[in-house]
């Protein structure tokens, strides 16, 4: 069994490739009906602050050179330590499900002609139960051989659709209201969860030399990347982007070779789904990772085994309830994330002074 | 006390070598001095040199006298390989080895004398490792033949063989071949603690010895390299990796293994590193294709029409109308017939495999598209699939089984169970290690240094240092002024 390190190369892939990868189902979709030709600007204010938080967290591992358990552990003990990562688990449960849903319905639209029963979708949950019993070292490893598949079809994606599209359909920048950014950024909020993820790998890296600028900067890079994808998704539909679920899919369809060549550009998406489907396993993997410091055993798959059963019932509880689903990740996720991914870890760094002023005395 | 002395005088050793071993093929070999004294040589027929035995072992023991020891006896032979008994044990496992036991009247030391001459071939190329250019020696089944070809190419002291035996009936000889200095000790250790660890009756093959020193030896995966060439053997070996040689395999393994090595071919380092850089793409991008095509041709066909461009797709409708089976069956049964064609083709006689092509590809495959059976796109795809296979033909065993799970995958998930099964290799191969070595390195964990020999294959120049991947004790391969 593979155990937690990482190394900072891995993790700046993870910040850059996961956290962009899990963002290019829906979400330009979204963005395009809340905030209209703004959308990157949404994307990219998002990406700032959390990659801003994730600075921070890289700064307090390299600081302390600690896990977060045991950071909390040693300023408000074992219980309160246990307590907090079990509220971690079922946040990173949470955190996987609003974005294996979208996988759902884009596995529907876009790998097949005829919608499929939900029971194709099932053997998701088998590869999660195995990627979830892996540990963080395996997620390190799996970012390394998705970063030039993710590099390759992205970038492939983009020359397709961007010979056909209209970047004056981004203009003018005034056109809307920064409220409508700022809401933008409130309804997709949910989706920046940098800073919890880095709260886990935390005391899991040896620091290198600008480590901290590095993994801030990889995260900011993942960020600009959506932020690009949304910018030709509504050049290439403008305002019918509203209308368009799952951009990446849509974006380069009107590919002038596509009608002597087929629907090439699926190919990429599907290569494309291997690093999104990394990316909501990452969750599942530090859910698991959190619960092994909840009951002190070592990692094993009755975790990944029992999350992802939740997972199971969530899904059929909630099929065909999609909208249902978003409007909660927007606001009931979106809160847990502003605990989880910025106030802890703010709290941490208060950790680490209280820490610091109790050794001192 | 009187039968122990019986038994350890020159007829009781001969008498108790008989009880041991009662084959016929156990023959003993009596002459006499010309002083009259009595010797007995006992041997294998078959396996040790009878012209040997004349010529260096009684010829000159004409000369013994009545009263002479067993130190001036030993003088006396003319071979090159002689070694004084310990035990009886010792005897009866030298008999075996192919030498022969040599007893001596008045004298209680025996000897054994190395006249081994089993029968086997000649050195000759290799038939799974062919190149054009390059040394074109393999090995063969003998082990010293083989130990020979690797002291050929590494003549330096550094060059360490550590002698087992493994298996309780075949007691076949294992050699443990490292660099010391470059290699690291633990591994060495740890390969010899788990041959050690298996006792079983047969070692046949090298491929046994890979089972014992796998920490997963059901895996679909290998975790130790194969090699049959010994310039490849001793390339490896100069890395930082072990490797084992078995006496009666022509393959030599290497450990730790990493893919990316069956993805190179011996000629890579021959030619120039620019040919070998678009060799080693084209392999990795024929393997993909060889595994995955017949699998996105189905998905394509059953899920997602789209997939195909439109004036294909025309021909491929005109050519499947009529066939009774669903593609997914189609492709399935088209896949069996190649594997059974395969099969048939490796183990059937020479002289009739230009009858069994003819049947296999026109009586088999033009018939069955000409009676609506099978499509032709089913026919190309499998066979351009299998051609594309054997660009790599250390890793067949492993594409051709992931080739039919990823139909049967495709022909019941659809693509997104394709898509699955790739991100579950992905992740498998991530978590799995050779001797501690990941399965994937370079690529994950990601060497930057080691990229210089992986698909992209650098001059030689340029490789200065061992792959860091396999953690050498010596990192340094090449010093060199910079050109």
């Amino acid at each position: 069994m593979l155990k937690n390190k990482l190394s900072v190369r891995q993790i700046c892939i993870i910040m850059c490739v996961y956290g962009a990868a899990s963002k290019l189902m829906l979400y330009p979709t979204t963005m395009a009906a809340a905030c209209g030709n703004l959308l990157w600007a949404s994307i990219l204010l998002n990406t700032a602050l959390q990659s801003a938080i994730v600075w921070g967290v890289c700064f307090l591992s390299e600081r302390t050179g600690v896990t977060f358990f045991e950071l909390v552990q040693r300023g408000l003990g074992k219980t309160v330590a246990r307590i907090i990562y079990a509220v971690y688990a079922v946040y990173f449960l949470f955190s996987a499900f609003a974005p294996m849903v979208e996988q759902q319905l884009m596995v529907h639209e876009a790998f097949y002609d005829t919608i499929p029963s939900i029971l194709v979708f099932l053997p998701f949950f088998i590869f999660a139960v195995y990627a979830g019993s892996k540990g963080l070292t395996n997620a390190g490893r799996t970012a390394e051989i998705c970063l030039p598949v993710f590099a390759v079809t992205v970038f492939l994606l983009l020359v397709m659709s961007a010979m056909e599209c209209d970047f004056s359909a981004l203009l003018p920048f005034g056109a809307r209201k920064f409220s409508e950014v700022l809401s933008g950024c409130g309804r997709g909020f949910f989706r920046f969860d940098g800073g919890a993820v880095m709260l886990m790998f935390m005391g899991n890296y040896e620091k290198t030399k600008r480590s901290s600028l590095k993994i801030a900067l990889s995260s900011a890079i993942g960020g600009i990347t959506v932020a690009a994808v949304a910018a030709v998704f509504w050049a290439v539909y403008s305002d019918l982007a509203v209308v368009q679920y799952f951009a990446i899919t849509k974006i380069s369809i009107f590919f002038s070779a596509i009608s002597l060549i087929g629907r090439t550009d699926l190919l990429a998406v599907y290569a494309l789904d291997i690093a999104m489907l990394f990316s909501i396993v990452l969750n599942i993997q530090l859910a698991s990772y959190a619960l092994t410091k909840v009951f002190a055993r070592p990692l094993t798959s009755i975790y990944s085994l029992a999350l992802n059963a939740v997972l199971i019932v969530l899904a059929f509880a909630l099929n065909n309830k999609f909208a249902l689903v978003q409007s909660l990740a927007s606001s009931v996720l979106g809160w847990a994330t502003l605990a989880c991914a910025y106030v802890l870890p703010l709290a941490a760094w208060g950790l680490k002074f209280m820490g610091g002023r109790r050794e001192k005395a | 006390m009187k039968r122990k002395q019986d038994e350890k005088s020159f007829e009781g050793y001969i008498e108790r070598v008989k009880r041991e071993l009662t084959s016929p093929d156990v023959l003993t070999f009596r002459f006499s001095s010309h002083a009259g004294r009595n010797f007995a040589a006992v041997y294998l027929d078959g396996l040790a040199d009878k012209t040997l035995l004349g010529e260096l072992v009684a010829k000159p023991l004409k000369a013994a006298g009545k009263e002479e020891g067993a130190e001036e006896i030993a003088r006396l032979l003319a071979s090159p390989e002689v070694k004084e008994g310990k035990n009886f044990t010792d005897c009866i496992q030298g008999i075996l080895d192919g030498n022969a036991a040599l007893f001596c009247e008045g004298e209680e030391k025996f000897f054994i004398i190395g006249l081994k001459s089993p029968p086997g071939r000649a050195v000759t190329e290799p038939p799974t490792q062919v190149t054009v250019k390059g040394p074109r020696e393999g090995f063969t089944e003998d082990i010293k033949t083989n130990l020979g070809l690797v002291r050929k190419r590494l003549k330096s002291p550094s060059l360490q063989v550590e002698m087992l035996s493994a298996g309780k009936q075949s007691n076949t000889a294992i050699a443990i071949v490292y660099l010391d200095g470059i290699c690291k000790k633990e591994r060495v250790e740890e390969i010899k603690r788990q041959i050690g660890e298996n006792e079983i009756d047969l070692i046949a093959d090298s491929s046994y010895i890979s089972s014992f020193i796998s920490k997963r030896p059901r895996s679909l995966f290998k975790h130790c390299g194969t090699c049959e060439k010994p310039d490849v053997f001793c390339a490896k070996l100069s890395e930082g990796r072990v490797g084992i040689i078995a006496d009666g395999s022509p393959i030599a393994l290497t450990a730790p293994y990493m893919v990316v090595e069956d993805f190179h071919s011996p000629e890579d380092y021959y030619i120039t590193s620019y040919r070998a850089t678009i060799l080693r793409a084209l392999r990795v991008a024929a393997v993909l294709v060889g595994v995955l095509l017949p699998a996105l041709y189905i998905c394509a066909q059953l899920f997602k029409i789209q997939l195909i461009p439109v004036k294909l797709l025309f021909k491929i409708a005109s050519s499947v109308s009529g066939i009774p089976f669903s593609p997914s069956i189609e492709m399935f049964l088209t896949l069996m017939v190649l594997e059974v064609l395969n099969e048939a083709s490796i183990r059937m006689p020479k002289y009739v495999g230009l009858a069994m092509s003819v049947v296999g590809a026109l009586v088999l495959g033009d018939t069955a598209v000409k009676a609506g059976i099978i499509s032709t796109p089913a026919i190309i795809i499998v066979a351009f699939s299998a051609i594309c296979l054997y660009t790599v033909p250390d890793l067949v065993e492993t594409t051709t089984t992931l080739r039919l799970l990823f139909l049967i995958v495709a022909g019941s998930v659809g693509t997104y169970g394709v898509v699955l099964l790739t991100a579950f290799l992905f992740c498998y191969l991530c978590s799995e290690q050779s001797f501690g070595v990941p399965l994937l390195a370079p690529f994950a964990p990601l060497c930057p240094g080691d990229l210089k020999d992986g698909i992209y294959k650098s001059h030689l120049l340029s490789m200065k240092r061992r792959p860091q991947s396999l953690s050498p004790k010596n990192k340094v391969r090449l010093k060199s002024a910079e050109k």
